[in-house]
């Protein structure tokens, strides 16, 4: 059985523990200060070997060899590149003498320290040859694995990945990058994002390791997992550096380094190690905590998007995919393209993006008028330094291939026909990764509805038959010049049907008015039903503004973008009194609109509730936490209670909200926030409490008329009460919504059980009780 | 026999970020300066009301071609062959902060305290889950070779198991109780769980 088959099986079956630090530890135990730790290959294998083998016996399965810097660049810089080699083997070797079978051996590589181009100044095989020479000496002297670590640049890590699948397809492949506390690498690279490049290319696991403690280091892990269905790894430093005079300490010790084995299980790692600080006693107490366990089965988010270093664009809304980078009928940038004029070209990105393009597509014209490097040095300039996911319009396979392999995140390929000339696209997308469009044509240009149907089908089959998988597929259902008898309509029938069925869509919008007078006016009409009928996205001129403002119009009137709001930046005070928890104040306040109305439901009407909408409203865009949006209701309540009294006393009615928790269950906090919250935006409230019975439920209905019942269930045992009360409200004839929220609900198990509205919290909670109130939606 | 765990709660350490991110801080990793006079206050309360207070026992296994025997209990599903399956011992867990604390946020509810009673709730769930993972280290330290803690309601592992642990490790001596029909147990920060034991680590057979 090969390497990673063996490993990936026991993987399967049990997570296994790494080993810690290596570079703190061997300074610390050969006294090094100022030299490369890897010296003491050479110089001390009997101090490496022996941290191996205190490892071994504290209780790893798994030990890495002392290469983090061992690439020739790196070992240049100390003028050791004579002995790269030597290193390097002397390396593996004391790993295999220290763990005699009993540990697997990963060899271990770090990045170089340099950059790659717009960022650094190094190109893609810089970094690519660097790896190459280290990895194809680790996997002769036999190494079970590899293992990239402290990575902080995806086209870094993307490089020694294929160098490393290069040197050997058995080895088993670990890709990490390190994260800083907010969740990015140094060049601006996001957990997901991480995911979207690697997740294409022949790794075996992700991961994280270093910069970070076991605490901060959680929630970036947790990130991760939600992506991704390969093997997760991860190596936390203990704790983040204090400097102590004048030296570097780790403050999480053995103990509490072992505490969090237990969170790091169960979001998903399948792999656990440490990275600096870690000592053989860390590793000891993890293999006590970890003892033999199953890994946690994970679900896997699927993420139809694109992504260059810094950005992700989603699918999952409208993507305006800029066309203007294309040297047909434009001369100046044909000129520029073939003198090499970076600038020129980066400028038209920019002002593309500017005006509203996510993605750029590229097309370099008659490509071999057009120098390689520069090619690379366009889409590189692009991803890093406009920050748009790159659409590479390349049709030399050489060069598409070049691209495709160093591009920095995942980008779009563009294009694939299921034709015999094409099939070698299929090597790129395997693999290098990436999404693709997949045209709805062969050799000929499709003439009718059908034509199209058979070519996409055969493509679709080609692309999947080769594990491409749907989610990387973004179809073209082609439209044609209508000056050259192309017919709109075709098209349109089937971007029907393409969506109907699921698929992401994408189209060359200037061909259909290719030819003819009002282009502008062609192409937004075109647009607009093909919008309707499900288009995802077009390779279109974001410049054209005519086309830009009736797209963005009927995304709002489909529905499929917000209607644009006016900033509105003068301060509201009673936002801000409430945010703060002034409850004194905004009572005092209260008083004085009321003096200024008379009437107490003019100021729960001009000033109360717009305020709450505005809080509800920062809470869903995630502006304000959890606790502000508690503590918010909290303060209003002393006035709108105040409002309430006066208004009792006028005789006039409120607004009534019946709210419980079903029978059987005790969680209430959920609840409790839920009434807050609505009290705090004007309903009057009548809380019965929790485990409250269905029928005393039933009867509160039919007493106190409510506008609507809203019921909490927190558990899978008692949902089904939920049922039992509108059954009841049935049996009786009380016509009211239910609404219901709680961990064990969902929209669907929601419905399941007769309710009305689902709503996932507080805020939209009292959203759909204005959406009773206004009578605009129906129950 | 039973035994019983407790701990002063003072002892029991809560990473700053998990209390953050319980309490809806999320992403930011620590309770932000505005809201740290609430948190303080809801914390020493927590401190004054908790009583961590845990049973255990371990039992034997006896393997059936359907699951595991403990008692003359079947346990069996995908998360019991994963997790328990080759353990030759199992010990139950059973562990709360106590009666009081649930009282005291139902008190700071009613009393309008919204935040802080919230504040309470979002402590108490952390506390008594490092409280037990507290008691599972300590377990481990004589035990050995043991599996991941897992709970009813995890996976497939059914509600209806919080009944047969309270009731074999007599948690009426602990003050928890359960609802029949629900498997909801009382006071609500308590948790059941369940710990396999394997004599010795599994080879992982390299070459």
């Amino acid at each position: 059985m090969r390497k990673r088959e063996k490993i990936s099986q026991i993987l399967k079956e049990r997570v296994l523990l790494l080993d810690g630090a290596y570079g703190t530890e061997l300074m610390k135990r050969a006294g090094l200060r100022d030299i490369p730790p890897e010296v003491l290959n050479i110089e001390r294998p009997d101090v490496v070997e022996s941290l191996h083998r205190d490892y071994v016996n504290a209780g790893s399965d798994v030990v890495i060899t002392n290469t983090f810097g061992a690439t020739p660049s790196k070992l240049a810089e100390y003028g050791l590149e004579d002995s790269f080699e030597e290193i390097v083997r002397n390396a593996v070797r004391a790993a295999k003498r220290a763990t005699k079978g009993k540990a697997f051996v990963f060899g271990d590589a770090g990045p170089t320290g340099k950059l790659p181009f717009p960022v650094g100044d190094k190109p893609f095989d810089f970094f690519y040859e660097n790896f190459r020479k280290l990895f194809e000496i680790m996997v002769e002297e036999g190494v079970d694995g590899i293992i990239l670590e402290t990575f902080s640049d995806i086209a870094e890590l993307k490089a020694a990945v294929l160098a490393a699948r290069d040197a050997s397809k058995d080895i088993f492949l670990v890709a990490h990058l390190t994260f800083d506390e907010n969740g990015r690498t140094l060049t601006g690279t996001d957990p997901m994002n991480f995911v979207l490049t690697f997740e294409d290319l022949d790794v075996d696991a992700l991961g994280i390791n270093c910069t970070l403690g076991p605490e901060e280091l959680l929630p970036i892990f947790q990130e991760l997992s939600k992506y991704t269905d390969k093997f997760l790894t991860v190596e936390p430093n203990a704790g983040m550096p204090i400097v102590e005079n004048g030296e570097t300490i780790y403050p999480v010790g053995p103990d509490e380094f072992s505490v969090h084995v237990d969170s790091y299980w169960e979001a998903g790692a399948n792999i656990i190690g440490g990275c600096c600080g870690t000592t053989p006693e860390h590793i000891r107490n993890m293999r006590r905590q970890l003892g033999e366990r199953h890994p946690v089965e994970r679900e896997k988010k699927r993420i139809f998007a694109l992504s260059s270093p810094t950005t992700i664009v989603s699918f999952e809304k409208f993507v305006v995919i800029g066309e203007r980078i294309n040297p047909a009928g434009r001369k100046k940038l044909r000129k520029a393209m073939e003198e090499g004029d970076l600038d020129y070209v980066l400028n038209d990105g920019r002002k593309q993006k500017e005006a509203g393009a996510e993605v750029l597509d590229v097309n370099f014209g008659i490509e071999q008028l057009v120098n390689e490097d520069f090619m690379e040095k366009v889409i590189y300039s692009l991803a890093y330094s406009v920050g748009t996911p790159i659409s590479i319009d390349v049709q030399t396979v050489k060069r598409l291939e070049r691209l495709v392999r160093s591009y920095p995140g995942r980008p779009l390929i563009n294009s694939f026909r299921p034709v015999k000339e094409e099939m070698k696209k299929l090597e790129v997308l395997k693999k290098y990764g990436g999404s693709v469009v997949l045209l709805s044509m062969e050799e000929e240009v499709p003439e009718s509805y059908e034509d199209r149907l058979r070519a996409f089908e055969k493509g679709l089959d080609v692309l999947t038959s080769n594990g491409i998988e749907k989610h990387r597929i973004i179809v073209d259902p082609i439209v044609l010049a209508m000056g050259a008898g192309g017919n709109p309509r075709d098209t349109l029938k089937f971007i029907e049907y393409l969506s109907s069925e699921g698929f992401k869509t994408t189209l060359g919008l200037s061909n259909l008015s290719f030819g003819l007078p009002d282009r502008s006016h062609f192409n937004s009409s075109f647009l607009v039903m093909a919008v309707d009928r499900g288009l995802s996205s077009a390779i279109m001129n974001p410049l054209d503004e005519i086309v830009m403002k009736d797209l963005k119009s009927a995304l709002v009137i489909l529905g499929k973008a917000e209607l644009p709001k006016k900033e509105v930046k003068e301060k509201d005070e009673v936002v801000e009194m409430v945010l703060a928890g002034k409850s004194d104040e905004l009572l005092e306040k209260t008083k004085e609109f009321l003096k200024e109305l008379k009437e107490p439901l003019l100021v729960v009407e001009k000033y109360l509730r717009p305020a709450m909408e505005k809080i509800g409203d920062m809470y869903d865009k995630g502006e304000i936490f959890l606790p502000q949006l508690i503590l918010a209701a909290q303060t209003a309540k002393s006035s709108f209670e105040y409002l309430e009294n006066l208004m009792k006393g006028s005789g006039k009615s409120e607004k009534r909200v019946i709210i419980a928790t079903v029978k059987g269950d005790v969680h209430d906090i959920g609840k409790n926030i839920v009434a807050a919250v609505m009290k705090s935006s004007g309903y009057d409230v009548l809380d019965l409490g929790k485990d409250v019975p269905s029928d005393a439920i039933v009867r509160e209905a039919e007493k106190n008329k409510p506008i609507a019942v809203a019921l909490s269930a927190m558990m899978t045992t008692t949902a089904p009460r939920i049922s039992e009360v509108v059954k009841l409200l049935k049996e009786k004839g009380i016509k009211v919504p239910v609404l219901v929220g709680g961990a064990s609900l969902s929209e669907k198990l929601a419905k399941e059980l007769g309710a009305d509205f689902y709503a996932k919290d507080a805020s939209q909670g009292v959203k759909i009780l204005k959406e009773l109130e206004k009578g605009g939606v129906n129950y | 026999m039973s035994k019983i765990f407790r701990e002063d709660p003072e002892n029991i350490k809560i990473p700053e970020r998990v209390i953050a991110a319980r309490l809806g801080f999320k992403g930011i990793g620590k309770i932000p300066e505005n809201f740290l006079e609430s948190f303080n206050k809801a914390y020493e309360v927590a401190m004054e009301v908790a009583n961590p207070t845990a049973i255990y026992d371990t039992f034997e296994v006896k393997e059936n071609p359907e699951g595991l025997i403990v008692l003359g209990k079947l346990l069996k599903g995908k998360m019991v062959s994963q997790h328990l399956g080759k353990s030759s011992s199992i010990t139950l867990i059973l562990s709360t902060i106590g009666i009081q604390y649930d009282d005291k946020i139902e008190e700071l509810h009613k009393s309008g305290e919204e935040l802080l009673s919230f504040f309470l709730d979002g402590i108490g769930s952390e506390l008594v889950e490092y409280f037990t993972r507290d008691l599972d280290r300590k377990l481990r330290e004589t035990m050995g070779n043991g599996s991941a803690r897992i709970s009813p309601g995890y996976g497939d592992l059914p509600l209806e198991l919080n009944a047969w642990i309270i009731e074999t490790l007599g948690g009426e001596k602990i003050g928890v109780s359960y609802d029949p029909e629900t498997f909801i147990m009382k006071p609500r920060k308590t948790i059941t769980a369940l710990i396999g034991w394997k004599k010795s680590l599994k080879d992982l057979h390299l070459r």
